[in-house]
């Protein structure tokens, strides 16, 4: 009894290490064309690359940019923040991945916060020095516990590791060119539900963030990238909000002090204050969608 | 202090080696300091309330065997249960912003210990400190099992050798609840507190696999508890009641509550049906009914009374509001509709030529109690009696079987993409439970002959496997933010 006890201890460690071990080092090696850090790696050569959080994914509609503008492509995560993108970026260069132009997503809200991964899909999508390169950041933060150490490294995206097969057709049929599919276009709300919802806004802008600001900046200029920083539309609840204004204010002086071009809703004469755009403060409905769409065409073929 | 913690770990890390090495004769002393380690642990003020019931329980149980008058020992009994069901009201009925953990469960076991010495069916305890660990033994004192104390007594003062093979079986019960807890009952939780949350945004299909769901979170998080609680009190020598006998395989409602919770249909049938029953008035009416020629009725009458009466408190036991009675009443009357129309019943069977014993209608009836036993948990897990009505309103107005439907109804999980592999997982684990609890009532069935059953061969011979794969769904599949239970809020 004791050494059959002592065997399945050890086989379930050793099974348990294993299965681990090779999730975070080799997940990024599966098939991924249709979303994600590895379906742009996967196509080489883009010409207009978007990287954003889920803003850009419900707001562009990107088979209807392709038509007005060419070869054009998107990466988002849930909540990216410029720490991440600012990793997503680097494991696409380190890639050899051509990229003439770079619209990455303009979003103070993401920018007041320390490291977080509120996407962990990321984790599947890139390498162990990635994953390193995030951990350290996020272990750097006084919210981190032993538990968060365990869910980034042991729990995350397991489910899709044991469903790939199923799950990742499935997964990949809802995103085209990297962005969201029309079927997923949510509906208007009315003006009175968008002000009930809660708006939470925390103050300033964290240094991690700014400094991943600035080196996102650099590997573009490094890269021979043209980069537009471009605020996707918020609802006017949001949008008029003196924390989210004064950071805005405070992000934008920052990259244009630096030698960037930054594109705020005000300057595509964006209305932010019609409901029907929206279907709640962060994200555009159907209607919103097209109408931000056809701006950011003419920003970029006004750019060409 | 919860078991699905890292303290409890750390806590049984320091107790276990002590408990087997400290001299035998101390050894129930350390499991007192453990469970007032364990019981006070972040909630120091539960105390007071764990001493009162203590205090009261063991200066009534005294006294009851040191009284001769039988008047006194009545009023003495009488005091003191009230006493105790009045603290019990007042912490769970009246709005107290503290929570007293187990109250529910040491005060339902003071009852069962008081009135087995009234009754002469045990004696009382001469040690404080060891009626003290009797309530509150930590594995039990959370959430049960409601341990009678002559059974309990002779397990816990005894001195107990360190027992390798019982050593092993108690972890591996842990496991197994561990798997239930932190696989399939945390797993479904998300998405049937989410549709629960919010009724009225969900269609139809949601709310009845939310219902569906439930069914199988409530069973895997309280029988999930208990496999630990009793997994433990064996890693320390201490057999305890067992308070689940794989209910969703009853035939029949009373079926269903002799294999759930067990000891609490014990406890309830002991200590109130049958005192209900034999009591003046409840005999008077019996008595009067006979009188007037109504035999049948003379008999019934009784039973009717003591189940309502059962069913009734058994509802309000589970809280203050309106649809834990409404939830309470639909079991009771399910009972007391089955004595009632038993002869209708019989006689139908017999006209339509129906072999009871035959596998479809086994089948049919097993079917039939898991569907009335699910309805009952729209009433539990309502907060409101218009979130009852909210349900129903869903499931009968917004019931749609179309494509879109059914993948808007795999949403709630996680409400994005990821919800198709996190329902997976779900599927799987509930299908491995499911297949091993089949299993096991077709071994329970044919128990008699001396072939091994298929669950022996696949499941009872290859213990270990089992359990390395448990393990590793655990670690890698468990959802670890909830360490609370169910049942700990009763």
């Amino acid at each position: 009894m004791k050494k059959k006890l002592i065997i399945t201890i050890c086989i379930t460690v050793f099974l348990f290490a294993a299965i681990v071990y090779a999730k975070n080092a080799y997940s990024y090696l599966l098939p991924n064309s249709a979303m994600g850090v590895q379906s742009v790696i996967a196509r080489g050569e883009v010409d207009t690359l978007f990287i954003g959080s889920s803003a850009y994914r419900k707001g562009i509609d990107m088979p209807m940019l392709q038509k007005k503008c060419g070869d054009v492509f998107m990466l988002t995560y849930n909540g990216n923040e410029p720490m991440n993108i600012a990793v997503e970026l680097s494991e696409i260069l380190a890639a050899g991945t051509k990229i003439h132009r770079l619209v990455v997503d303009f979003n103070p809200s993401m920018a007041d916060r320390g490291a977080d991964l509120s996407d962990k899909r990321l984790l599947w999508d890139v390498g162990l020095a990635a994953k390193v390169r995030l951990w350290k950041y996020i272990a750097q933060e006084e919210s981190t516990k032993a538990f968060t150490f365990y869910d980034f490294w042991v729990l995350s995206n397991n489910d899709y590791m044991v469903t790939y097969p199923v799950a990742y057709p499935l997964i990949s049929s809802r995103y085209e060119l990297g962005g969201g599919i029309a079927s997923e276009d949510t509906p208007g709300a009315d003006e009175e539900t968008l002000m009930n919802l809660p708006l939470v806004e925390n103050p300033g802008i964290h240094p991690l963030q700014q400094s991943s600001v600035d080196e996102i900046m650099k590997m573009c200029d490094q890269n021979g990238i043209e980069l537009i920083w471009l605020e996707a539309p918020r609802y006017r609840k949001m949008a008029d909000d003196p924390n989210y204004r004064d950071k805005k204010q405070n992000l934008s002086e920052h990259i244009r002090a630096n030698g960037g071009r930054v594109i705020v809703s005000e300057d595509m004469n964006f209305d932010n204050g019609d409901a029907s755009y929206f279907a709640d403060l962060t994200h555009m409905s159907k209607q919103g969608k097209q109408v931000f769409t056809d701006k950011i065409a003419a920003i970029l073929n006004e750019n060409n | 202090m919860s078991f699905v913690s890292f303290a409890f770990l750390l806590f049984m890390i320091i107790l276990l080696p002590v408990y087997y090495l400290c001299p035998k004769n101390k050894q129930w002393l350390l499991l007192l300091c453990g469970s007032l380690v364990f019981y006070v642990w972040k909630m120091p003020y539960q105390l007071l309330f764990l001493l009162f019931s203590t205090v009261t329980g063991y200066v009534c149980g005294r006294r009851l065997e040191k009284t001769e008058s039988e008047q006194a020992r009545k009023v003495i009994l009488a005091v003191t249960v009230l006493a105790n069901v009045i603290v019990l009201a007042v912490t769970k009925y009246f709005g107290l912003p503290i929570s007293i953990l187990g109250i529910s469960f040491y005060t339902f076991m003071l009852i069962s210990y008081l009135a087995d010495v009234y009754w002469g069916f045990s004696a009382s305890q001469g040690n404080f400190a060891k009626f003290l660990l009797y309530l509150s033994f930590f594995p039990q004192i959370t959430q049960g099992p409601i341990n009678s104390y002559s059974e309990m007594s002779t397990r816990l003062y005894a001195r107990h050798n360190f027992d390798k093979e019982r050593f092993v079986a108690g972890l591996y019960r842990i496991v197994c609840g561990l798997f239930k807890k932190l696989v399939i009952a945390s797993r479904l939780s998300v998405y049937v507190d989410r549709v629960y949350s919010n009724l009225d945004a969900y269609g139809g299909l949601p709310i009845l696999l939310a219902t569906f769901f439930y069914a199988f979170q409530m069973y895997c998080d309280f029988s999930g508890y208990m496999d630990m609680a009793i997994g433990i009190s064996e890693l320390f020598g201490i057999s305890m009641a067992e308070n689940f006998n794989l209910p969703y395989f009853s035939q029949s409602i009373p079926e269903y509550w002799r294999r759930w919770h067990i000891t609490l249909g014990t406890w309830f049938r002991s200590y109130v049906y049958y005192p209900v029953i034999r009591s003046t008035p409840v005999k008077s009416v019996a008595k009067y009914l006979k009188a007037h020629n109504r035999k049948s009725a003379a008999k019934l009458v009784p039973t009717i009374i003591g189940l309502l009466v059962v069913w009734i408190l058994t509802g309000i036991w589970h809280g203050s509001g309106a649809h834990y009675v409404v939830w309470g009443l639909w079991h009771g009357l399910l009972i007391i509709g089955g004595v009632l129309l038993t002869n209708v019943f019989t006689k139908q069977k017999k006209a339509l030529h129906i072999n009871e014993d035959s596998k479809a209608f086994c089948l049919f009836r097993i079917v039939r109690t898991f569907i009335l036993v699910d309805i009952s948990y729209i009433f539990f897990r309502a907060e409101s009696l218009s979130d009852i009505k909210s349900v129903f309103v869903g499931l009968f107005t917004r019931m749609h079987f179309d494509i879109a439907s059914i993948k808007d109804a795999i949403l709630p999980f996680t409400e994005d993409n990821t919800s198709v592999s996190y329902a997976a997982v779900c599927a799987v684990a509930l299908l491995m439970l499911v297949a091993s609890e089949v299993l096991k009532y077709r071994s329970e069935a044919s128990s008699q002959t001396d072939v091994p059953s298929l669950y022996d061969k696949l499941i009872g011979r290859h213990k270990y496997l089992c359990c390395a794969i448990m393990l590793l769904m655990i670690l890698l599949f468990g959802v670890f933010g909830q360490s609370s239970f169910i049942y700990a809020k009763y």
